[in-house]
């Protein structure tokens, strides 16, 4: 970051959206509920970043820096959709699902089954408030530390945590027909929660 | 344990995030309290739900297949064709009746509109150059009054520098009669001694002449 700040290196830049894209595209998808729309926020997000990278300064962490850029997004983009009364549960009910289907992937019933339960989660998650949203998107699916999310969100970290137990409360109780369902499955599958390595 | 450990405890218990001392203490309690254990299985039932939403991909913007892509240039070759025919079946001549009459009505609107527009336009242009031909004359006003001050000033300069050149001349001019005053009263003093000293001899001539006789 600091090659495109001080140089406006262009190579460098285009390393740095490369490495954080996906994470950046997955946070916005997640607070907004909507994967075309995250993919727009994740570009936005670059924009404004490249926008103004004279703001960074290299004493915070780079990282803290981008999430609360994309996070800002995010929230701008809910305030719009929110005014403009667009920000419902019933957004992604179209004929293919929520997702693409893979041709190598699981059978079409498996699939179907999946996809029904990744709706649910989505639902519960756009169901969730933003402050519990943010906090459960950053630690379970971005795995941010706790410590972490505290800076992102300029907050301590007891209360990020506490948000977190009082998110889990609340989607527990969404997702109880979930939960049932993969209380039967042999073998749950593992959370997916990569550290980031800044 | 005696108390419960926290809400937060167990978040950092659930996510690894404490000591492996701490997080053996919180095991065992986990082991033997019932009410704990039974709501850490109500988090740990939330967090499993939320892997069902693995990473989100970008739905494919939709694309239609080729049969339907086929379905739909048919469907608008036979809107076109459909066009056409009604372009040239008889009912046309009628419709074409009534667009010429509805035409011409326009045709007449327009004209109007057009002619109302003309006097409209004439009118403020004529209030326009009224109100420029005021602002000009009082600009030529403000003008003319700058350019009278300006004159009287070069004029009163002119006069002062006349007046000076004046004074100077007179002054001189002064000076050459006081001079030529005194040169004049030098003159009549000798012309006055000369008359004197003339009238002596005479007087001594007129003595002498008379001496002989005596």
């Amino acid at each position: 970051m600091w090659r495109v700040r001080t140089d406006d290196d262009a190579e460098a830049f285009a390393q740095l959206v490369g490495r954080w894209q996906k994470p950046i595209q997955n946070l916005c998808t997640r607070m907004i509920g909507d994967p075309h729309r995250g993919e727009d926020l994740a570009q936005d997000t670059f924009a404004r970043l490249f926008a103004r990278r004279k703001n960074y300064e290299p004493t915070g962490k780079f990282s803290t820096f981008l999430w609360r850029m994309a996070l800002n997004i995010c929230y701008d983009e809910l305030r719009k959709l929110k005014r403009r009364g667009e920000f419902s549960l019933d957004e992604h009910d179209d004929d293919s699902g929520p997702f693409d289907l893979e041709a190598d992937g699981p059978a079409p019933d498996s699939q179907l089954v999946e996809d029904e339960r990744a709706e649910a989660v989505r639902r519960a998650l756009v169901e969730l408030a933003e402050p519990y949203r943010v906090v459960v998107v950053l630690r379970h699916y971005e795995g941010l530390k706790f410590r972490e999310i505290g800076d992102v969100l300029d907050i301590p970290e007891g209360t990020v945590k506490s948000r977190m137990s009082e998110a889990l409360s609340q989607l527990s109780r969404l997702l109880n027909p979930v939960i049932s369902e993969d209380s039967d499955q042999p073998n749950p599958r593992p959370r997916s929660n990569e550290r980031l390595l800044i | 344990m005696k108390t419960h450990p926290t809400p937060e405890e167990w978040m950092s218990f659930l996510y690894g995030e404490d000591s492996p001392a701490r997080h053996a203490e919180l095991g065992a309690h986990l082991h033997q309290c019932a009410e704990c254990r039974g709501q850490v299985q109500t988090w740990r039932g939330g967090m499993t739900a939320l892997d069902a939403w693995t990473e989100p991909q970008p739905r494919r913007r939709w694309a239609p297949a080729p049969a339907v892509r086929w379905a739909a240039a048919a469907a608008v070759i036979l809107g076109l064709g459909i066009g056409v025919g009604r372009i040239t079946s008889p009912a046309q001549a009628e419709m074409q009746q009534l667009t010429a009459a509805l035409r011409a009505e326009m045709d007449t609107k327009l004209a109007s509109a057009r002619e109302e527009f003309d006097r409209t336009l004439q009118q403020q242009q004529a209030e326009v150059a009224e109100v420029v031909q005021a602002a000009a004359i009082d600009a030529a006003g403000e003008e003319l009054e700058h350019l009278s001050a300006r004159i009287a000033n070069v004029i009163n300069q002119r006069r002062e520098a006349d007046q000076e050149t004046y004074l100077a001349a007179l002054k001189q001019m002064e000076e050459r009669y006081a001079t030529l005053r005194q040169d004049l009263d030098t003159v009549a003093v000798n012309a006055d001694d000369g008359l004197s000293q003339a009238r002596e001899q005479l007087i001594e001539l007129a003595a002498i002449k008379q001496s002989p006789s005596n």
